[in-house]
């Protein structure tokens, strides 16, 4: 059968075409006039997500303005101060040898008038591959890594930061989750997959001596975050739960622990409407911030969800045992890290665009709901992972993702508007980093390099080391 | 930036508010453009920087339609419960809204719009030769609805 239409057919699809799109209103000029304030909420959707338009963009002028005001980002170091971030290498096996540290070449230094970011001390841990974890205890580091293609981690000990044994091993096909420290357990939580990947379960995985030995827990929910609180360790993330008689979603659901090996179920998210949600991170500032998404929306007569992007929602609760009502949240993206900080709430995300660079970016907000973009470089092509707050300064480390920076950063602020940047790792292949943590007022971050077949994972520390 | 953003905004919002209603229908078409905006400023912080906005446009509002979980149940009862002129056949309207996506986008652009392929592929971000296919299989859908 042939596939061409003659002109008859053509001018009855015409007409179809013509009708269909004839019948939408169209939008109304959203600058045309100021709106009142009590005008505003009867809106349309689309002008008031103009409103919101303009409203982010004279969020953005401000910051473009600080960072130079031509959207090219901060200003750049200047090229000829170059920091060397240095390499110690731990030899394979228990025993430690640590050798001389060897200058890395980077890219980045400091432009006229700012102050030299502090030099990383960066430490390859061999046949380590992608860092899984890494948590700092009253006496020392531990770190997980996992080789590419192998089940399992190795525990890898440091009583300073800088000098690193293997001391454990997790055996297992994980998918680490969390990892914190309490009351002198190490708790790690994860997802448990079978050989086949047929199965996965959530499980958490608990040392008593420091990491050298561990004990499989079995979970009844998806955790995903863990926050240590004056009243003992919360957990989030998502239970499954039939909210239809043909279709079961998750529910976000929190889990409390006095010790890090016995889990009561906290509170369950409990939407009418029918929603899937779940959460992602926990902040502890005197009451839980739960960040996480909601969505999507349930048909309940056609078990269809009708609005496929969940959307970033937060809760709060005083101590994990009830949740408050949902609120929206207009951060883009999901936390990947999270942190309470001077300046409120202070988010990494990250959002699914394979096509675009543009895909991660750092948040502030006050109250929860309504967040400011304070990413630390104005240009795209980064991705920040971890966020935490120490002495008044907002520190977040991140990569480059389009290749045209290969060393990991850092970044400091004290006002969130103006940052430091200080590489972490030279490197000739790609590396990234992915944790942070405290030990004794320094700063570590841990991750890995890779040159497309093989990784080594290294930590890297504030400083000389 | 404002003005820019606004007078970009309204050089091409009649076209994509038209273009989304053929994609999700006059139901979901403002709410899927206005998170196309709020997206698009979030990202980029302006629209103004863009060199060339209107096949980005088209392809965010594409991408974004795309997002939406429709059944192939609702649509063509969306198309039969518009108010349509009579000397439009109904069986059309819906045989139009039940092909997929990237079909329905690529018959719109060419055969209401009157557009080149080379620049329905420039707005639906693909070659040429993908519009052709999208074009082909589309016919081969409405064929039987066309013919009386």
């Amino acid at each position: 059968m042939t596939t061409h239409l003659n002109n008859a057919e053509i001018s009855e699809l015409k007409k179809a075409l013509g009708a269909m799109e004839g019948t939408a209103p169209l939008a109304p000029d959203f600058d045309a006039h100021p709106v009142p304030d009590n005008e505003r909420r009867r809106m349309t959707p689309l002008a008031a997500a103009l409103g919101t338009a303009v409203l982010a963009v004279a969020v953005f002028v401000p910051a473009m303005l600080v960072f130079g005001g031509d959207g090219s980002g901060p200003p750049g170091p200047a090229i000829s101060e170059i920091e060397t971030p240095t390499v110690t290498t731990v030899s394979e096996g228990f025993d430690t040898e640590t050798t001389t540290p060897s200058p890395a070449t980077v890219t980045s230094s400091v432009g006229p008038g700012e102050v030299p970011a502090e030099a990383w001390t960066a430490t390859t841990l061999p046949e380590s591959g992608s860092a899984q974890g890494l948590v700092a205890l009253e006496d020392g580091l531990v770190a997980l890594f996992s080789r590419k293609g192998e089940q399992g981690m190795d525990v890898w000990g440091s009583a300073d930061g800088s000098a690193w044994d293997r001391i454990g091993r997790i055996e297992g096909w994980l998918v680490v989750h969390d990892v914190v420290a309490y009351k002198g357990r190490i708790i790690v939580v994860a997802t448990s997959i079978t050989d086949s990947g047929s199965a996965s379960a959530p499980v958490s995985l608990v040392s008593e001596d420091g990491g050298k030995s561990w004990t499989q827990i079995e979970l009844e929910g998806n955790v995903g975050d863990i926050v240590v609180t004056p009243s003992g360790l919360v957990a989030a993330g998502s239970v499954s739960g039939p909210i239809h008689p043909d279709v079961s979603i998750n529910h976000a659901a929190i889990w409390l622990s006095d010790d890090g090996v016995a889990w009561r179920q906290g509170a369950v998210s409990d939407d009418p409407e029918g929603i899937s949600s779940r959460i992602d991170s926990l902040v502890w500032d005197n009451g839980l911030n739960v960040l996480g998404s909601r969505g999507p929306h349930l048909n309940k007569e056609t078990s269809i969800g009708i609005d496929q992007a969940p959307d970033p929602t937060l809760w709060t609760s005083e101590d994990g045992t009830v949740l408050s009502d949902w609120m929206p949240s207009d951060m883009v993206g999901f936390p990947q890290s999270a942190a309470a900080t001077p300046h409120g709430i202070v988010a990494a995300t990250y959002w699914s665009n394979p096509q675009a660079k543009d895909n991660s970016a750092v948040w502030a907000s006050m109250d929860g709901s309504e967040w400011r973009q304070v990413s630390p470089e104005t240009e795209t092509g980064w991705e920040y992972t971890a966020v935490l707050s120490l002495d008044g300064l907002v520190v977040v480390v991140g990569h480059s993702t389009d290749g045209n920076d290969p060393a990991p950063r850092v970044w400091t602020s004290s006002d969130l508007a103006q940052w430091d940047s200080a590489p972490i790792i030279g490197s000739q292949d790609r590396a990234r980093v992915q944790y942070l943590a405290v030990f004794d007022g320094v700063l570590l971050t841990a991750g890995y390099q890779s040159d497309g077949s093989s990784s080594v994972g290294f930590v890297a520390v504030q400083g000389d080391g | 930036m404002e003005a820019n953003d606004s007078s970009i905004w309204r050089k091409h919002k009649e076209e994509l508010v038209r273009y989304a209603t053929v994609l999700v229908g006059p139901d979901h078409a403002e709410d899927m453009l206005s998170g196309v905006i709020v997206r698009i400023i979030r990202r980029r912080g302006s629209l103004a920087d863009l060199d060339n906005a209107r096949p980005y446009l088209f392809k965010a509002v594409l991408n974004e339609s795309l997002n939406h979980v429709r059944s192939d149940k609702r649509q063509p009862l969306w198309a039969e419960a518009q108010d349509m002129p009579p000397e439009v056949r109904p069986d059309v309207v819906v045989a139009v809204a039940t092909l997929p996506e990237r079909q329905r986008a690529a018959v719109y652009l060419t055969y209401w719009r009157d557009l080149p392929i080379r620049e329905v592929a420039e707005l639906m971000d693909c070659r040429p030769g993908t519009v052709k296919r999208y074009l082909h299989l589309a016919r081969r859908r409405l064929k039987g609805r066309l013919e009386r």
